[in-house]
């Protein structure tokens, strides 16, 4: 026997040796993952580019409006929206009808598989830097596109979500919902309601507007405030062990500010953290709780402000040695008027 | 064969492979959550391309889907590695073969190999996969497969202190 058969010898049997045993349970699990990740037949390479080209949420609740009656005079193209006054009986428990038709949520067109497993089988998405960018600005989402909106919806263009540097072996699917969330229930329609925002509410009044039969968005009629709150859903995919972090842009007309009042996180199925970077300032440092679905109203000195044109990046820590991390964030706020925004939200920093 | 039945196929064979491939993830990857890492994208990627994938190739797609994610994984890791000219634990040879002989030693020096030798020694002795089937699942002559087959054994016995000896390996190319 030579030395080559011992060496050979020592390495089939250590190989071996080294076998892995059938794990039913995570077998089953990898291949859900699998099959769920992408439909078959997909083409993944041409994915991407169409997934940013679809990055468009037309909605026609209160973001729109609000962004779209901010700071112009036309009615059109960002301007102002016609009055919408409130309906005869203000008490009416019945929604507007215009409310009632439009869908709460424009989702975006289905996630093409190249955001779940950017990873052709010799590049992988991966290949990107690992850390969440601490000192250096987070790229800007680029390129957009529009739609022609539903229900006399008013389009917003939506840039497309881009992913910044992720660790190796993380993939990161951001997909982007704007929804508005003014509920149609009659208790909660500010054109009923006594607790929605008024002028005295928020430090920089607006003109009032007055409430119209058929008001797209309950939030805006009757309030000096024209968007009382929204929502911006964010999903990440997050490999085990992994670290991914994934860019949006609010929607926001320019100068306008968001300010983040809670953060809701669905099917967190990892104990990892959760960190939102705006720049190179960490905003919020969240810890994810664990299972299920968890809801964090954040006091005074930890809501943060999403101004206009600056992305947010929300970088994932998935700690779970077996399985993927796929929290949603949904992010809670309200607008702020643009001249208050520097002077009365605090921009708390959590290294 | 309708989605359904193509679902099943996948979901059957990757049932049957699954041990295979983890091992070969690992063995590559010198980690278990890597291994998955690696399998998780290559069954992912199998998966979307399962109609046009031949089942009697179905295996050597998957491995060298995994084996190729593990070079890029190397090539974004090396660079945070701390190469030192002297690992840190080596192997000692009392005499002759001797070395050899403690199981699991080679293990770790065999993930000091690069990715490529790695593979075709993992191909070789952990699945007995031929020489020009391993060519074909890396993409590479046969006679580069036994050029990195010498290299890598000759690394490994270099590191276990075997004193080079005439190989049964040839180098080719």
């Amino acid at each position: 026997m030579t030395f080559d058969d011992e060496i050979t010898a020592a390495l089939r049997r250590d190989l071996q040796a080294a076998h892995v045993g059938f794990d039913a349970a995570r077998a089953e699990d990898m291949i859900r993952v699998a099959t769920q990740s992408a439909p078959l037949g997909e083409r993944r390479a041409y994915a991407a580019p169409l997934a940013a080209a679809a990055a468009v949420v037309v909605i026609g609740g209160g973001v729109a409006t609000f962004a779209a009656t901010r700071d112009s005079g036309t009615a059109t193209g960002g301007g102002p929206v016609p009055p919408v006054p409130c309906p005869p009986t203000s008490t009416s428990a019945a929604p507007s009808e215009s409310a009632s038709a439009i869908p709460p949520v424009y989702p975006l067109p289905a996630a093409p598989p190249s955001t779940l497993y950017p990873t052709p089988v010799t590049s992988t998405a991966s290949d990107l830097p690992l850390h969440l960018p601490s000192s250096t600005p987070v790229p800007s989402a680029s390129g957009s596109a529009t739609a022609a909106p539903p229900n006399g919806g008013i389009a917003m263009t939506l840039p497309p979500v881009s992913t910044t540097p992720a660790v190796p072996g993380s993939t990161v699917e951001p997909t982007v919902v704007l929804k508005p969330l003014p509920s149609t229930s009659p208790t909660d329609d500010p054109c009923t309601r006594t607790d929605a925002p008024t002028s005295s509410d928020m430090p920089s009044p607006v003109p009032t507007t007055p409430c119209e039969p058929g008001a797209l968005d309950p939030g805006f009629c009757g309030s000096s405030v024209p968007a009382y709150s929204s929502s911006l859903t964010i999903g990440l995919t997050v490999r085990a062990n992994a670290h991914s972090t994934g860019t949006a842009t609010m929607p926001l007309a320019s100068g306008d500010t968001f300010v983040v009042t809670e953060l809701r996180f669905h099917n967190s199925d990892d104990t990892g953290r959760i960190r939102f970077v705006q720049g190179s300032t960490v905003v919020l440092d969240q810890a994810l709780a664990g299972l299920g679905d968890h809801t964090f109203t954040l006091d005074a000195a930890r809501q943060f402000p999403v101004s206009a044109g600056k992305p947010l990046t929300i970088g994932i820590d998935c700690a779970n040695t077996s399985t993927a991390c796929a929290p949603t964030v949904e992010i809670t706020g309200h607008y702020e008027a643009p001249s208050t925004t520097t002077s009365s939200t605090p921009t708390p920093t959590h290294p | 064969m309708d989605d359904a039945a193509v679902r099943s196929d996948f979901e059957d064979f990757a049932r049957e492979y699954w041990s295979t491939l983890m091992s070969i993830g690992v063995a590559v990857s010198g980690s278990r959550a890597e291994a998955e890492d690696l399998v998780q994208t290559a069954l992912a990627n199998a998966y979307v391309r399962w109609r046009r994938i031949r089942r009697d190739q179905a295996l050597a797609y998957l491995r060298r889907s995994i084996l190729n994610g593990n070079v890029s994984r190397w090539r974004r890791h090396r660079g945070s590695e701390l190469v030192v000219a002297e690992p840190p634990e080596r192997a000692v040879s009392r005499s002759g073969t001797q070395g050899v002989d403690d199981r699991q030693i080679l293990l770790p020096l065999l993930r000091a190999l690069p990715p490529r030798q790695r593979a075709v020694l993992v191909l070789r002795y952990l699945g007995d996969v031929p020489d020009d089937e391993i060519a074909e699942t890396l993409e590479i002559s046969v006679g580069t497969v036994r050029s990195q087959a010498f290299r890598g054994l000759a690394a490994l016995r270099a590191a276990t202190g075997v004193p080079t000896t005439d190989s049964r390996e040839e180098v080719t190319s």
